[in-house]
């Protein structure tokens, strides 16, 4: 079992701004020199224009990740996974296929419940100004997925995340609004509500659990067959 | 009652109360905003909307009577030149109302399902097992009454109801045969057409093969699926709506039933659609490559119709059927197939109703329906307001009607015979 060790000293190459902002985020949400080896999420993600909810559990131990969704009314259930660099989408209306790109990008960063561990992965990285109260911080995944992040300068936690998502389904671009932040053990700071829109229709994340160091069976992890 | 009407077509208009200027204007105001704020692409229409506006807003002023506001408004919509953005007035709509109260429909199936062509109503399915059929009924009859009321004064009144707005033949049908539905158990008496002369006859109504299921954004739903293998070996499916029960039975039958089939004949005449993801985890059975059906686009983005393929790939010749019921998600699918060569279509030209569209109620009691996306197909078409065309066309006419067959099922179970004849 591998353990996380989250520091910011070794992300960042080149724009110290941007890496004091990141690294007030990361201190400010209780993730600095903090100890995962491992996690468990639970939440529920609304499409009121549907009127559906899913539900998710994510899990993730050292590199390896899993997020599984089930569907209302018996539409069964779907799996996100990552081992190690290997990432898969198994669902029961587009079958299995293995994630590439962009999308992989997207997959492995969701999978992180510190989100300044999302910034191991990107190719650039840059202080874009002040925006009224937030600092905004441009990114790039290794494959060239632009991200950009508000950060709010008196929390130090970030409110504000625009992603281009490409796929094969498309490119959609998705404003996420970061909202209600709680403590969970004591420790750590997660925004307990997350709302967007894709192809403006609006879904809403809620947190609902947060356990670390949690034991996990390995087994989750196998990718499926095919992949 | 009036439940009913809303869910045959969405169109829930009925006796309005009289209104002021006011509220004429207002509802100018809110089609005006809903199009500035909502249409995917105002610019690439070429219209200035504010001058739209401008021009418009005075005559709605002055127009004096809900008609001409509507007459207005539609025309302001017109200079779109998109279909799915209309105004639904309410009151052609009250004369159906007198017609439910006389004909109570229920949730229950007399067996057959009918088509209006001209002033006459003909059978055009007829469920091999249902009351019809024990009754002798058969493709081509010709209803005469249905509970003492006219058929002709049945197709008149709903051909007004529906007559001007877009897509008028998918509502007329689908309203036609919702008024020949009945609670199970209920005797419904008819007069039929035979060459001895009128006869009556009186079925009483089943409950309809199938199941009901919650679907998000739907609600409950009946959902129909039917699948067997015709002479020649030819696979036939048909389900009434995409659900992912539809796929789940498609998945099954294609690993059982279909796996050694010489072909397979997907029939989606009077499906209405129903999930758009469905229409792609069909075609991952169909499609050996990966590929898209089409892409959906609006303000939030472009969404394709992404087909992954999944094993086993079913190889053999593929006919799609539709009519002008086969709508939405329907018609993805079978233009889909039909861009990438992996099908061939039969029947009659879809509804060419592939957006997805809302209705609202306006200030003055009007509906105003609007696209909230384009929909492009794989080959750059747009189906809206064109449809499907089939490469087989094979029109529902009283002729074809009168020698009791089936001309689109008839003629792909032909060609996928004669192409395998050919093959061997």
């Amino acid at each position: 079992m591998s353990t996380l060790l989250l520091s910011l000293t070794l992300l960042f190459f080149g724009d110290p701004k941007a890496e004091k902002v990141l690294a007030d985020m990361q201190k400010a949400s209780g993730f600095e020199n903090a100890q995962l080896d491992s996690y468990k999420m639970e939440m529920k993600m609304t499409m009121a224009m549907m009127g559906m909810e899913i539900s998710m559990t994510s899990y993730r131990e050292g590199e390896n990740s899993l997020t599984k969704m089930v569907m209302p009314n018996g539409m069964g259930s779907a799996t996100q996974g990552c081992a190690g660099d290997l990432c898969w989408d198994a669902n029961p209306m587009t079958g299995t296929r293995r994630l590439e790109g962009k999308e992989k990008d997207l997959i492995q960063m969701n999978s992180y419940a510190d989100y300044s561990k999302w910034l191991e992965s990107m190719k650039s990285i840059s202080y874009a100004g002040m925006e009224e109260d937030f600092h905004v911080i441009k990114m790039e995944t290794e494959s060239g997925a632009p991200i950009t992040m508000w950060i709010n300068d008196k929390t130090k936690f970030i409110e504000k995340m625009e992603v281009l998502v490409s796929s094969p389904m498309g490119e959609m671009p998705m404003s996420l609004n970061f909202d209600e932040y709680k403590v969970f053990e004591d420790k750590y700071h997660f925004p307990v509500k997350i709302s967007t829109s894709v192809m403006n229709q609006d879904i809403v994340y809620e947190l609902l659990t947060f356990e670390s160091n949690v034991d996990v069976d390995d087994s989750l992890f196998t990718p499926p067959e095919g992949i | 009652m009036k439940r009913f009407l809303t869910f045959m077509c969405v169109l829930s208009l009925w006796a309005f109360p009289a209104v002021a200027g006011d509220e004429n204007v207002d509802s100018f105001q809110k089609v005006w905003e809903t199009i500035r704020d909502k249409h995917w692409a105002l610019e690439s229409t070429g219209l200035d909307w504010n001058e739209v506006h401008n021009r418009y807003l005075p005559l709605v002023e002055e127009a004096g009577s809900k008609e001409k506001v509507r007459e207005l408004i539609n025309q302001m919509l017109d200079e779109l030149g998109q279909s799915h953005f209309q105004i639904l007035g309410g009151d052609a709509f009250k004369s159906l109302e007198s017609l439910e109260e006389r004909l109570r429909p229920g949730s229950g199936s007399l067996g057959f399902e009918v088509q209006a062509i001209d002033s006459h109503l003909f059978v055009i399915r007829v469920d091999e097992e249902g009351p019809a059929a024990k009754a002798g009924i058969t493709i081509g009859t010709e209803i005469m009454t249905v509970d003492d009321v006219p058929t002709d004064e049945m197709v008149a009144k709903v051909r007004k109801a529906f007559e001007q707005g877009q897509h008028a033949e998918l509502y007329i049908n689908r309203t036609l045969n919702g008024y020949l539905s009945r609670i199970p158990g209920k005797e419904v008496s008819l007069k039929i057409n035979t060459p001895a002369g009128p006869k009556s006859l009186s079925l009483t109504a089943e409950m309809r093969k199938g199941q009901y299921l919650e679907m998000p954004g739907f609600g409950q739903v009946f959902f129909s699926y039917e699948s067997k293998v015709l002479p020649g070996n030819i696979g036939y499916v048909r389900f009434n709506m995409f659900v992912l029960e539809a796929k789940t039975r498609f998945d099954k039958d294609m690993a059982g039933k279909f796996a050694d089939t010489d072909g397979l004949i997907l029939d989606l005449r009077g499906n209405p659609g129903g999930l758009g993801i469905i229409s792609v985890s069909i075609a991952n059975r169909l499609l050996g490559e990966q590929t898209k059906l089409g892409s959906m686009s609006n303000q939030g983005g472009t969404m394709h119709f992404a087909v992954f393929p999944q094993k086993p790939i079913f190889q053999k010749p593929v006919a799609v059927l539709i009519d002008g019921g086969s709508a939405s998600t329907s018609e993805i699918l079978a233009g889909g197939l039909q861009d990438h060569k992996r099908a061939q279509v039969f029947g009659s030209t879809s509804a060419g109703a592939a957006l997805p569209s809302l209705v609202v109620e306006l200030p003055n009691g009007d509906r105003f329906q609007y696209a909230m996306a384009d929909y492009i197909s794989f080959s750059g078409n747009r189906l809206e307001g064109v449809g499907v065309v089939p490469d087989v066309v094979t029109p529902i006419t009283i002729q074809a009607l009168k020698q009791k067959k089936d001309p689109a099922l008839a003629a792909a179970s032909q060609w996928i015979q004669k192409l395998n004849s050919r093959n061997q």
